[in-house]
C-alpha cells in the first residue's frame, strides 16, 4: 500500500486517490502554431522511466483536488507531492 | 411563478425509509450495546464553493449570517446551534441543517459571485454512529486512524468508508459520528454498517422527523 501526501488532507491511503499520468507534458502555448508532430508528442508520447518520475494524482474520494507526485517507479517511494499547479520540492 | 402551484411538493422521502428497523441487534453486550445508529433524515446539505481570491469574503459573509466563521484549515468542521460546517476542499464548505433555516437561494443572495452555491441534501443520507465501540468499527470499512488523538470533535474527512465515499464528522468526543453517503448508496451503506457492528452488538433508534 501506498501513502499519498495529499497538500490538504495529509497522508492518506492510496485507495483514495486516482493515477493521472504524466505531469511532464506541457499543453502547446499556441494550439493553432503547433504541428502534427508535436501534438502527437504531447498526447501519445511518454517516457517509461525507471526511476524518479513526476505525475498527477487526483484525490478523488477525498478534497477531489489534483496534486503533483514525485514518484521512484522502482521502489515506489512518493518523494514529494504538491498541489498540481504548485512547484515540487528538488 | 404565481402564487397558485400547479403541483403540490411531494413529501421528502429519505432513502432508508423501510430499511431502517428500531430494535437492538447482534451480539448480547453486559453493558449494551457498543454502537448506537439512527438516521438523520431530511437534511439541508448547502454547499459553498468559493474562489481563492473570494474566500476571505466568502466566509466574512456567512459568519455574518450564521455566527460562524467556516474552517479554513482542512478537514475541520465547527457546529454552533445544531448547525455544521465542514471543510470539504480548499474553500468549500458544507453547511448542514436540521431544518431549512437559511436554504440555498438564501445563502446564495447574499454571497452574489463570490461563491457558487448548491443544494446537496436531496443526494446525501446522513447515519449518526454513536456508543463506545463506534472508534472500533469505523477502521473495519477505512483506512483514517480513529483514535481519539488524531481524530475528534471538529474533524472531519472523507474518504472511503465501507466501500462507499463518506463524509465522516466528529461532532463529539463521546464519540458521535455523523456519516453523510450519497443517497443512492444509502441501503447498501447502511447493509454494510449493520453487519459491521453487529459483533458489537448494536441499537437502531427511531429517527426524528428532523435532525
Ligand atoms: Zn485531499
Amino acid at each position: 500500500m501506498l501513502l499519498i501526501k495529499c497538500p490538504w488532507c495529509g497522508e492518506r491511503d492510496m485507495v483514495e486517490f486516482t493515477h493521472g499520468g504524466d505531469a511532464t507534458k506541457v499543453y502547446p502555448k499556441d494550439p493553432n502554431a503547433t504541428t502534427s508532430e508535436e501534438w502527437h508528442d504531447f498526447i501519445y508520447l511518454r517516457e517509461n522511466p525507471c526511476g524518479e518520475h513526476v505525475e498527477y494524482w487526483h484525490h478523488v474520494a477525498g478534497c477531489r483536488q489534483w496534486l503533483k507526485v514525485r514518484r521512484d517507479t522502482t521502489t515506489h517511494d512518493i518523494l514529494t507531492t504538491a498541489p498540481a499547479d504548485g512547484d515540487l520540492d528538488t | 411563478m404565481g402564487s397558485a402551484c400547479v403541483f403540490d411538493k411531494p413529501e421528502r422521502l429519505s432513502a432508508l425509509s423501510g430499511v431502517i428497523e428500531p430494535g437492538t441487534f447482534g451480539r448480547k453486550i453486559a453493558g449494551g450495546p457498543g454502537i448506537t445508529l439512527r438516521e438523520r433524515p431530511n437534511l439541508s446539505i448547502i454547499q459553498v464553493a468559493a474562489y481563492a481570491d473570494t474566500a476571505e469574503e466568502t466566509g466574512a459573509v456567512i459568519q455574518d449570517l450564521i455566527g460562524v466563521l467556516p474552517p479554513p484549515e482542512p478537514n475541520r468542521s465547527i457546529m454552533v446551534d445544531s448547525i455544521q460546517i465542514c471543510w470539504i476542499a480548499p474553500h468549500k464548505w458544507w453547511i448542514i441543517e436540521t431544518d431549512q433555516r437559511h436554504g440555498a437561494e438564501f445563502i446564495a443572495g447574499h454571497l452574489g459571485n463570490g461563491a457558487a452555491v448548491t443544494s446537496q441534501g436531496h443526494g446525501r443520507s446522513c447515519i449518526r454512529l454513536s456508543g463506545p465501540s463506534a472508534r472500533d468499527l469505523l477502521p473495519k470499512g477505512c483506512t483514517l486512524d480513529f483514535h481519539p488523538s488524531r481524530f475528534s470533535a471538529g474533524h472531519c474527512a472523507q474518504t472511503s468508508l465501507g466501500h462507499s465515499n463518506a463524509l465522516i464528522n466528529c461532532i463529539d468526543d463521546e464519540p458521535i459520528f455523523d456519516l453523510y453517503v450519497f443517497r443512492s448508496y444509502a441501503v447498501s451503506f447502511w447493509e454494510w454498517i449493520a453487519d459491521a457492528a453487529g459483533e458489537f452488538g448494536y441499537q437502531v433508534s427511531s429517527s426524528p422527523e428532523h435532525g
